[in-house]
């Protein structure tokens, strides 16, 4: 398990990083923490051939604030969120799903940049950036280009990247004082991946659910949006369903049929109405607290 | 010489909580592992294994361009190195050389099929990249289902089936006891297979000293004695012209006391090149190329009166061993073990069953703490709850019914163990204080039935054999029989020891714990008592550490080698003290006469060998060796019950521990902080078996479960707080009374939480029967259960 031979190249800032790429061509890998790709080229099912390390990028681990939103920088690591090291413009939800994100030391490393980038829909970043409306800053030496979440991720580790471009951001707007949220993970083993993950955002005004987002991890290749939760909240209110309901509006967005399915498949389609409804409930308790 | 010994109090012998030495390097990444090794020179190796599960080795091609000597294949190591047979004197037994290089066929994903030799272990592995290996791929077996199928293909070609090992009995009269019994269940219990997952894999070093001939071998084993004989013999080497040094081994647990072709490998590759050479094991050959555990099947019929009262028990047992037999264990261990086991602590004298060892294209089986039992523990204590139910008595009482009582010791069980000593209804009656039983039964029948959560209690009984003699391993069939153990304790003109034992610690804390015998026996400080252990050249024959032999085997040799010594210094003493040696005792690294004179250890030792003219009618040396062997060489039985209580979540399966206690007896406990971290340990990986480990294949027979991303390991997170309660009951046959306590925790857990678990979710009509108990399993039993409940007239599976 040692890694295939690969020549390394540090950049000092965005700028030299994309000239990098540009000049490296199409055999070259950006290394952000390494906490996902490091263990894939151990096994060697990645064999780049140059890595551009962003780790002495400083101006990747600043973040900028407006009115309206937060920019953090790609190299902002999970620890630092987690610490409140940076600012999190969605009431505390950041900093609650970076908080379990694997191990501490993982966290210690691990990057937003490198986990939107490396785009596994088990991951964190992923489906809460997804549910927070945010979007990713890129950057080649062309210039620089903003793309929504909802149409960064095309399926399992592939994005909009192009091979010259780097993700230096991600811009997220703030939340209103008055919107709630409720984050789920499922999983077997504290700090391993979910095997389901839920997002439930929406504002509360006095007893109705305006603006809701559903989002869902770990049940396709890319976080899904469950629009049919979204409606079922906004006409019935922010009271939890019961399970059986939230899921024949999971198995409908995902086109799935129960009948078809193994005792495999039901489990993991009970464990996401299980983890979506736990999220609901947990929107209404961090509204009560 | 007695009275000297127990004449005061030690603050440092047997009993006292003597804070582990070992710790302090471990503590501080100061520890000395065979990957630690630096010698000048030293290259690495890299496998090549196979990537299939079944078939035929067509060729390997080695790129012209690779330095010579640094690509092996069968072909080039098989004039230097024989490939070992596992034999064993069972009469169904059949045998199959374990290849050192694969020739002709593969027979597991992971099987080592040729050598790269680099610099570097990346560059080794590249070289390894390199070799092209052409196999013709076999169709794979991986269940008794397809092992037994009569069309099966063959995994050894000149078997007449894939069948390592049949064994059977009938004792007593179980006919007679079914005609009269009330109540027969039959159940089936599946405990799927494990890796062995120690946090140091496996590692192998080897330097040819041409200058004096001399092969030094570093391997991560608790067993260096037993590698050096069988090494020297594959190669045909004398054995004096080999070493073998074990250094801090980081765990074992039964996967590093088998003779492994990479021993023997690497150890003849190294007489033929001009370099040292070091493999360090991957995680990824960890998981599909160490010895291998659990994956049994057992079928279990238990007749009973309407009290609950054992009459008779039937078995039938399938252990799916894997490609090859290893030495010195064989194939048919886990069943052989598995069968004497099923009557558990139990009362019972009629009993038949019949157990099947059979070839699978997947890594031999080994050893596992608790080896089999674990399998046995689940089947017959399910079971044993599953008759409570039906006849209307609690779990707690239907064993306390059962059990053989204290009055009846020594008793010899159906399967002609000698249970030695203890009070196992007591252990049970513990038991269920420990986690306050009734407590949680009130919390039960105040749950809402509408609630989506259940709690459950689950108790599990056991006794085991440990530190057993020849004439037990030779009644396995075993092809050595292991039953003694050496020891040699010097003192030096420091005053300082120097014990050298034949066992090796993979964490078991001996630098600590054998260092107590001496310290009983000559009231010093354990820190002035040094260990040697782990180096073939430093240490007498032993067999080394596995079956929870240790404290039994090199406790009593070390007490032997220590009161020999103990008398020589005492006779010393009288010359120097002018003193009836009778007369004098040891206190505090002193010698002690009656009138208040006294020697210091280390001036009496430095008179003695400096100027032995001054101690007249004393022979030379300050040093003894003995060799020990238990009086009673069906062992001595540790016993325990454990008591869990678990909720569950029925919309998921998900089960929580809320509770755990252990009640048990190893005897007199020499370290009570090392005891109850070995107790600790054990129901940390019993709860593994029990809720998270399983090595998952394809139906092609490709492992999945190659690393901790699909392989899950409990964690701190899982491990609830364990209440340990210990009932010390010396053992009539040992010194100091001390019974084996290295695997007897981890044998529990999966019965006890299976039985929880089933417990809980008795109301729906539920059960689990086959770990690990994930909550798709769970779940499902819960989907069927509540199915059949909803519409009767639909049979649940």
């Amino acid at each position: 398990m040692k890694p295939a031979a690969f020549s390394y190249h540090r950049a000092t800032s965005a700028d030299s990083a994309v000239a990098l790429l540009a000049e490296l061509g199409e055999d070259a890998k950006v290394i952000a923490g390494g906490q996902s790709l490091l263990p894939i080229m151990n096994m060697r099912l990645a064999e780049p051939a140059h890595l551009v390390d962003l780790a002495g990028a400083d101006d990747l681990r600043d973040w900028q604030e407006s009115d309206g939103d937060v920019t953090l920088g790609a190299m902002s690591t999970h620890g630092m969120i987690e610490d409140g090291l940076v600012p999190d413009p969605c009431n505390g939800l950041l900093q609650h799903a970076a908080s379990g994100i694997g191990y501490r030391a993982i966290r210690n490393r691990g990057t937003i940049g490198g986990s939107l980038s490396h785009a596994d829909s088990s991951a964190e970043w992923p489906t809460v950036l997804s549910a927070c409306d945010a979007a990713a800053v890129i950057r080649s030496v062309a210039g620089t280009r903003e793309v929504p979440l909802s149409d960064f991720f095309f399926g399992f580790f592939s994005t909009a990247l192009q091979l010259d471009e780097v993700l230096v951001a991600v811009r997220i707007p703030r939340f209103a004082p008055d919107r709630v949220w409720g984050f789920v993970k499922t999983n077997r083993k504290l700090g391993e991946f979910a095997e389901s993950l839920a997002v439930v955002t929406y504002r509360r005004v006095e007893d109705a659910v305006v603006s809701p987002r559903v989002w869902l991890g770990a049940a396709r290749d890319v976080p899904v949006r469950l629009a049919g939760v979204e409606a079922l909240l906004s006409d019935d209110g922010p009271d939890a369903p019961p399970v059986q309901a939230v899921r024949d509006v999971i198995l409908t967005e995902l086109e799935q049929d129960w009948d078809a399915m193994d005792p495999g498949e039901r489990h993991m389609a009970q464990l996401h109405a299980v983890t979506v409804r736990n999220a609901i409930k947990h929107a209404q308790e961090v509204h009560h607290g | 010489m007695t009275d000297a010994i127990t004449k005061r109090p030690r603050a440092q012998g047997i009993g006292a909580r003597v804070l582990r030495r070992e710790d302090a390097r471990h503590l501080h990444g100061e520890g000395s592992f065979v990957e630690d090794l630096r010698l000048p020179g030293l290259r690495h190796v890299a496998f090549v294994r196979s990537q299939i599960p079944h078939g035929r080795l067509e060729r390997v091609v080695v790129p012209p361009e690779a330095e010579p000597g640094c690509v092996w294949t069968e072909a080039e190591l098989a004039p230097w190195a024989t490939p070992l047979t596992a034999t064993s004197t069972l009469p169904s037994y059949r045998t199959a050389p374990l290849p050192n290089l694969a020739v002709g066929k593969v027979r597991y994903v992971g099987e080592p099929i040729a050598v790269a030799i680099a610099d570097s272990r990346a560059e080794a592995e590249d070289l390894a990249e390199s070799l092209e290996v052409d196999i013709e791929p076999l169709p794979a077996i991986v269940d008794v289902a397809g092992a037994l199928d009569p069309n099966a293909t063959l995994l050894h070609e000149d078997w007449p089936d894939n069948v390592f090992a049949r064994t059977e009995g009938d004792l007593g009269d179980v006919d007679a006891a079914i005609a009269r019994a009330d109540v027969s269940l039959t159940r089936r219990y599946t405990m799927n297979r494990q890796a062995v997952v120690p946090l140091e894999t496996r590692a192998v070093a080897a330097h040819y000293d041409r200058s004096r001939g001399q092969l030094t071998l570093w391997t991560s084993t608790q067993t260096p004695h037993m590698i050096h004989d069988m090494v020297a013999e594959q190669l045909g080497i004398d054995g004096s012209r080999l070493r073998v040094i074990a250094p801090d081994v980081g765990g074992g647990f039964g996967a590093k006391c088998s003779v492994y072709p990479e021993e023997i490998t690497l150890a003849a590759i190294a007489m033929h090149v001009p370099f040292p050479i070091v493999w360090v094991e991957d995680r990824w050959e960890a998981q599909v190329a160490m010895t291998q555990a659990r994956d049994t099947v057992y079928e279990i019929t238990a007749h009973a009166d309407s009290d609950g009262r054992l009459l008779a028990i039937e078995a039938e047992i399938a252990v799916n061993a894997g490609a090859y037999s290893v030495h010195p264990w064989t194939a048919a261990m886990d069943a052989g073990m598995g069968a004497a086991m099923v009557p558990g602590p139990y009362d019972v004298q009629n009993y038949r069953f019949r157990t099947v060892s059979y070839a699978s294209n997947k890594a031999p089986l080994g050893p596992y703490r608790g080896v089999a039992r674990p399998g046995a523990c689940l089947a017959i204590e399910r079971t044993m709850d599953d008759l409570a139910r039906e006849v209307g008595i609690e779990p707690a009482e239907i064993r306390i019914r059962n059990m053989v009582g204290p009055a009846q010791m020594p008793y010899t069980s159906v399967a002609r163990k000698v249970y030695d000593s203890g009070d196992y209804p007591e252990a049970v009656r513990r038991a269920t204080s420990l986690i306050d039983h009734d407590r949680w039964r009130l919390e039960q029948k105040l749950l809402d039935p509408a609630s989506r959560r259940r709690i459950g209690i689950g108790y599990a009984s056991f006794t085991e054999q440990t530190a057993h003699g020849c004439l037990e391993w030779a009644s396995r069939g075993l092809a050595i029989t292991i039953g003694k153990e050496g020891a040699r304790l010097l003192l030096d003109a420091s005053g300082s020891f120097t014990l050298s034992v034949g066992v090796k610690s993979q964490g078991q804390g001996h630098e600590t714990s054998l260092a107590q015998v001496v310290s009983e026996v000559f009231d010093v400080d354990v820190s002035r008592v040094t260990l040697n252990a782990g180096d073939t050249s430093l240490t007498p024959r032993g067999d080394g550490t596995f079956a929870s032999r240790s404290m039994v085997m090199a406790g009593g040799a070390t007490f032997g080698a220590a009161s020999a010594l103990a008398d020589k210094v005492l006779r010393i003493a009288g010359v120097l003290l002018q003193e009836d040696p009778d007369r004098l005792f040891f206190h505090q690294g002193e010698v002690h006469g009656p009138g208040g004179t006294s020697v210091t250890l280390a001036h009496l030792a430095r008179e003695f060998l400096f100027t032995p003219d001054h101690v007249p009618g004393v022979d030379g040396g300050l040093e003894e060796t003995f060799f020990y062997e238990p009086t009673q060489q069906t062992g001595t039985y540790t016993y325990a019950t454990h008591a869990a209580v678990v909720e569950v979540e029925l919309d998921t399966g998900q089960v929580r521990i809320l509770d755990y206690g252990v009640v048990e007896d190893c005897g007199t406990v020499v370290n009570p902080l090392i005891v109850d971290g070995q107790i600790i340990g054990g129901v940390a990986q019993g709860i593994g078996t029990a809720l998270l480990e399983e090595l998952v294949y394809d139906e092609d027979g490709q492992p999945k479960s190659t690393s901790f991303l699909d392989y899950l390991l409990p964690g701190a997170a899982e491990i609830p707080e364990i209440k340990i309660d210990h009932m010390a009951t010396p053992s009539p046959f040992t010194t100091f009374g001390v019974k084996g306590a290295g695997e007897s925790s981890a044998i529990a857990p999966p019965a006890a939480l299976a039985n929880a678990v089933s417990d809980a979710l008795a109301d729906i009509g539920a059960t689990v029967n086959e770990t690990p108990m994930t909550p798709r399993r769970v779940w499902e039993q819960i989907q069927a259960a509540e199915a059949a409940d909803a519409s009767p007239s639909e049979v649940a599976s």
